[in-house]
């Protein structure tokens, strides 16, 4: 299972740089992205750290020459951007408010957003870990295996910390 | 974790749904051509640049590149400095060679990049119960605003003995290693080294009287250093005079290295912030990551050998390496502070993983 839920079936043995990243970007930058604001909540944050990440394979492309070499490449690239831009970000901008709280107002639009923003917002109060493993498991359905390698730890805590962030978030969310 | 929701769900379904819809309304702007751009060389590429063109050469093996005097290049070798060899890179050399001839004949780092004042990261090796590892320190320093600029002058000053902290040293002290240039290749650090004509010995071999352990740090304390500066875990190849070797002080650096596992190599207690001399005024925040038992963090505030208070804290997470911070009060005076991971084990251990740091509060 690659990170898009599908494999790249294009022959790919082809490939050069350029076009991998065209390839990749067509099919998995949105995604991407996606799972870097799980991480980093800010969406130009993950915009940017995405196409750091981009950049940062093209580079290696000589070295990874697959797709699903470079798909992980990408996938670990983007964490471990996306947490250095949070240790950078530091204590200062994790306590700003980063949207004006909503006004509940009745219609249907307000009402996702703002659930939208609660499992944000409970996200980035998650340890570090936890939420990497969460962002990894659940929108990127990758296996426990998978996540072990894409943060380097072992499939023991990719468990536990599974465990204890579903618990905590869901904890957080819970309507008080 | 398949636990049943009232509504019938698994729980694992659940959050999937949860993290999917959260996201669901990022649409991100179309990206391609700014990737595009930042893929080619140009003299436009923030990062990347001239140096890219240069280090390209390096990669491919012709080594005799080098260029210019960087500011402050008191380790240069200005019998290397020449032309800049034309990189051979094979067409998609590290998908770098594009537009290739690399023309962008390097500029000096002078005129390219101002100078400013940062805080720049460097390395030291410490003794722990677990051996020699490495510590860092933040040095305030004015340098060139470029990456390979500032990681030659972090080498520089990680070559030196001016640690801050006294428990830290170099182990490169009195071998007479310089930094020559830094230039990146791809996804590659390429670091020349030079000097050693001061020191007696061969620095491809183990000097006589430094452990195997001591010499991987030293080459650690390169690589962690490079990496710090570039914000990056890019492998670094490590040169000496230009060449490749198949040793440093013993180590095997052939090939571009990566940095060792954090828990092997780095001191698994870390005071960052305050650093050692520092003047803080109460109550002030400390701030480290370590390794703790149960993420239990211990600390004392000493003045001599008196315990003037001590307190725990929680790190973020247990045994890894994981941020902490604590509040401590104290009033005016001159204290060590110690951070450290109370041994439960009752001497086992070989003694208690510890930081200190002198500090001042006003």
């Amino acid at each position: 299972m690659t990170a898009a839920g599908r494999p790249a079936a294009v022959a790919a043995e082809s490939w050069d740089a350029d076009e991998a990243v065209e390839q990749l970007y067509a099919t998995h930058y949105r995604r991407l992205v996606r799972l870097s604001v799980l991480l980093v909540r800010d969406v130009e944050t993950a915009e940017e750290v995405v196409q750091d990440s981009f950049v940062a394979m093209h580079g290696r492309w000589r070295a990874l020459r697959e797709p699903d070499k470079a798909l992980a490449y990408l996938r670990q690239t983007v964490v471990n951007r996306s947490r250095s831009v949070l240790r950078h970000r530091g204590v200062q901008a994790r306590h700003a408010p980063d949207v004006p709280p909503d006004v509940p107002g009745a219609d249907e639009a307000t009402v996702a957003r703002e659930r939208r923003r609660q499992v944000l917002d409970a996200l980035q109060q998650l340890p570090r870990r936890q939420r990497e493993v969460l962002a990894l498991r659940y929108y990127l359905d990758l296996d426990e295996a998978g996540i072990a390698e894409t943060l380097g730890i072992s499939r023991g805590a990719v468990k536990s910390h599974a465990f204890r962030g579903a618990a905590a978030l869901r904890t957080l969310l819970e309507p008080s | 974790m398949t636990d049943r929701t009232p509504e019938g769900r698994s729980s694992d379904d659940e959050l999937r749904h949860l993290l999917d819809d959260a996201v669901s309304d990022v649409d991100p702007a179309p990206a391609l051509s700014a990737i595009r751009n930042r893929t080619k060389v140009t003299p436009m590429n923030r990062h990347r640049s001239w140096l890219v063109a240069a280090a390209a050469a390096v990669a491919v093996g012709a080594a005799t590149v080098t260029t210019v005097a960087l500011t402050g290049d008191d380790g240069a070798r200005p019998d290397r400095a020449g032309p800049v060899a034309t990189p051979d890179a094979t067409p998609d050399g590290d998908g770098n060679g594009n537009g290739d001839s690399a023309t962008t004949s390097p500029e000096p780092t002078e005129s390219g990049a101002p100078e400013v004042a940062q805080a720049v990261p460097v390395y030291y090796v410490g003794e722990t119960p677990a051996g020699p590892r490495l510590f860092r320190e933040f040095h305030r320093m004015t340098v060139p605003d470029d990456p390979a600029a500032t990681a030659k002058a972090a080498l520089v000053e990680a070559l030196s003995s001016s640690a801050l902290d006294p428990d830290y040293h170099s182990p490169w002290a009195g071998l007479d290693l310089t930094v020559g240039l830094v230039t990146q290749a791809g996804d590659t650090i390429v670091v020349d080294l030079g000097g050693g004509e001061g020191y007696g010995g061969s620095l491809r071999e183990r000097p006589l009287g430094m452990s195997r352990a001591e010499a991987d740090m030293a080459v650690e304390q390169l690589i962690h250093t490079v990496q710090a500066v570039y914000q990056e875990a890019a492998p670094v190849q490590l040169l000496l005079h230009g060449d490749h070797i198949d040793t440093l002080l013993g180590v095997p650096v052939a090939e571009p290295l990566a940095a060792g596992d954090p828990m092997q190599v780095q001191g698994t207690v870390w005071i960052i912030d305050p650093q050692d001399g520092d003047e803080v005024t109460s109550p002030f925040t400390v701030e480290g990551r370590g390794a703790f038992f149960e993420a239990n963090v211990s600390w004392q505030l000493l003045d001599g050998d008196r315990v003037v208070d001590e307190g725990f804290a929680m790190a973020e997470e247990c045994c890894t390496l994981s941020p902490y911070s604590f509040e401590v009060e104290a009033a005016p005076g001159d204290y060590v502070l110690r951070v450290y991971d109370a041994d439960m084990s009752g001497g086992e251990g070989g003694g208690e993983a510890e930081d200190t740091k002198r500090i001042t509060v006003r």
